[in-house]
């Protein structure tokens, strides 16, 4: 996976944050003092307090301990992707189950050069994708993938 | 080609008869209501005398619904040329279905309780592709005889075509055979599933909806109002409450009996046959190839009294082991005793006789912590502010969960043989899979931060049939790239990057 990828969930979590601090300041000085309800006043109180630790996960931790954990590989029977932080998932799709495999990248992928690639099969449980590829490998693992997924095609699905 | 002319050579109409069901069920209003409406006003009101005025009101609408039924019947025309099944219809909006027989999935006959007294059917084609409705070829109707000539011939020339080596199983013997029958007292069943008895408890509600419509006379409505003001006694309440009970009983079995009277299920050649209907019959038909395994179902209530549901997981047919609605199409048993259902999945299916690995300890310790956790939270909330009550409800709820915990661990269990691979989960809603290992089209091993600290995890086969992806869950992390190697030990073994 590219080293932009971190950079790509950086910016992501960014946003987040961003959304997140919007609504919560917003509604600490939007709100009157007096007439609002202990309890609102509490939670708002707690939401403030928690926005720099969440920054700091989404933007940092969340993107270094993901880009740690994400690996994938293409045998000659199976795709294996892992990806996740905190919980983590494995998934396998064999080569000759593949029905479809589609590139895409979205407008922040495209600025920093990163595509991913999903892999289809009859079923949406046992699809996964590729994320976060520099744009050139993918292009060439998409490829390789469409090519032989047709060469061995097993209709058992 | 003018109304009047006939069929091109080789094709068919729909039968005659339908035009009764048609005229009965006033089905071509459907399509002129819009003009029909604005019609039956001016005609209302210039009628001179209000009688008058409904007679002609009546009159255009059966000439408009014989007529429109009449058209439609002149104008659709159906058959099988070079192997193909070709529905043309419509006079000014024409359509042209054509179905290649050899993506026949299955074809399904219908026959209303009114179409059963002309002897007609309707039959339904469903043609591979995604399963939407664009995909399906319908004649409504023709004979039963047509029907059923109809339905031999489309499956045998699908079944005529050299199928992939997909299906799980060996080929079938081709004398028709009998794989089940519903019993009459399997409906003693029915009060203990939850769809049988809220169906007609719905229906109660909409008639009561309506009745509250009528506008009851009203001096009856005082009387009713005396009686509802009055305060009712502890035996009135009681007896009304018994009344309820033994309604909503005898509604459960009688919906079950209309849905499920006389089901038969039957293989000929290559396809398994469903049969089923009090009122209405349905015939459905399923592809043994495309067959991928059974689901088991044996929620809590019918475990208790050793009854449960079978349903075959068929590709192309989503959510085929729903409960209920779309699920109908792939049910082997609706209902039955569990012996039962599970000689027909092996006669039907596949036989599946190897027990089921348990999960480890810790998944136990799992479910009770889920089971229990989300009420001690509010719990200790309630406690925290005195509200004594709520508190009283909250740990109630925690002890309920703790039964209900160890029987969702009880439940857990997989195992592979030489051609499945089974997972059970589930307490109130059970439910046991048997997928065919060559229907296997990808795998998932899922672990949270919890079940990486009780070195567990969730593994996730995925098929193209069913509900697509069917879980063992909190199986032991080793366990798991062990359960995966068995499924496909080709393709699935060298799972190196798996570090539990």
């Amino acid at each position: 996976m590219s080293p932009a990828a971190r950079w790509l969930w950086a910016i992501q979590g960014t946003l987040l944050t961003v959304i997140v601090a919007a609504v919560v300041l917003g509604l600490s000085l939007a709100v009157p003092d007096d007439d609002v309800p202990h309890w609102f006043e509490v939670t708002l109180a707690v939401a403030r307090g928690l926005l720099v630790p969440l920054a700091l996960v989404a933007i940092v931790i969340e993107p270094l301990w993901r880009f740690r954990v994400h690996r994938w590989e293409v045998t000659a029977d199976a795709v294996y992707t892992l990806e996740g932080w905190l919980t983590r998932t494995w998934r396998i799709v064999p080569i000759s189950r593949i029905q479809t495999v589609d590139t895409s990248r979205g407008p922040l992928q495209q600025l920093l050069g990163l595509t991913s690639i999903s892999v289809r099969t009859a079923s949406h449980a046992g699809s996964t994708s590729i994320e976060q590829l520099p744009a050139p490998l993918a292009a060439a693992v998409a490829h390789d993938l469409g090519l032989r997924a047709n060469a061995i095609r097993d209709e058992a699905t | 080609m003018s109304l009047l002319a006939p069929p091109p050579a080789g094709r068919r109409r729909l039968d005659a008869r339908t035009l009764v069901t048609r005229l009965v069920t006033l089905s071509a209003l459907r399509q002129y209501w819009g003009a029909l409406l604005p019609l039956a006003a001016v005609l209302g009101v210039r009628g001179g005398s209000r009688t008058n005025g409904l007679v002609l009101v009546v009159a255009v609408v059966a000439v408009v619904a014989l007529g429109g039924a009449l058209v439609e019947w002149l104008r659709t025309s159906y058959g099988v040329e070079g192997g193909r099944l070709v529905v043309e219809r419509g006079l000014l909006r024409r359509s042209l279905t054509v179905v290649p027989v050899d993506r026949i999935r299955g074809v399904d006959v219908h026959a209303s309780a009114l179409q059963r007294l002309l002897g007609i059917a309707s039959v339904r084609v469903d043609a591979a592709a995604t399963g939407g409705k664009e995909d399906e070829a319908v004649l409504d109707a023709v004979s039963a005889a047509d029907a059923a000539r109809l339905r031999d011939l489309l499956l045998r020339e699908t079944a005529a075509v050299p199928g992939p080596e997909a299906g799980p199983l060996p080929p079938p013997p081709t004398p028709p055979q009998q794989l089940a029958r519903f019993e009459p007292r399997w409906l003693l069943y029915a009060p203990l599933v939850g769809g049988y008895l809220l169906a007609p408890l719905a229906a109660l509600g909409a008639l009561a909806n309506y009745a509250d419509d009528l506008r009851l006379p009203l001096h009856l409505r005082r009387r009713v109002d005396d009686a509802v003001g009055a305060r009712p006694g502890l035996t009135a309440i009681v007896v009304l409450a018994a009344l309820v009970v033994v309604l909503a009983v005898l509604g459960a079995m009688v919906t079950a009996a209309v849905a499920n009277w006389g089901f038969t299920l039957t293989r000929r050649g290559g396809t398994l046959v469903a049969e089923r209907g009090l009122l209405s019959r349905r015939q459905v038909s399923l592809e043994h190839d495309r067959i991928r395994g059974y689901a088991l179902a044996e929620p809590l209530a019918l475990r208790a009294v050793g009854a449960a549901r079978l349903t075959a997981l068929v590709t192309g047919l989503g959510g085929s082991d729903d409960e209920g609605g779309t699920g109908r199409r792939g049910q082997l048993l609706p209902l039955g005793p569990v012996r039962v259902a599970r000689s027909v999945a092996a006669a039907a299916v596949v036989r599946f006789d190897t027990p089921l690995r348990r999960h480890p300890a810790a998944a136990r310790r799992r479910r009770l912590v889920r089971a229990v956790l989300p009420w001690l939270v509010p719990a200790a909330v309630f406690g925290a502010f005195g509200l004594w009550p709520g508190l009283v409800v909250c740990l109630v709820l925690a002890a309920a969960g703790i039964p209900l915990a160890l029987d969702r661990y009880a439940g857990l269990g997989n195992a592979v043989d030489a051609v499945s691979v089974s997972v059970r989960s589930g307490s109130l809603r059970r439910r046991q899979v048997v997928l065919a290992r060559r229907g296997v089209v990808g795998a998932t091993v899922r672990q949270t931060f919890f079940q990486r600290r009780a070195g567990l995890a969730t593994v996730t086969v995925a098929t193209g049939a069913g509900s697509g992806g069917y879980a063992a869950v909190d199986i032991g992390a080793a366990d798991a790239v062990a359960l995966l190697r068995d499924i496909d030990p080709v393709r699935v073994a060298p799972l190196s990057t798996l570090a539990p």
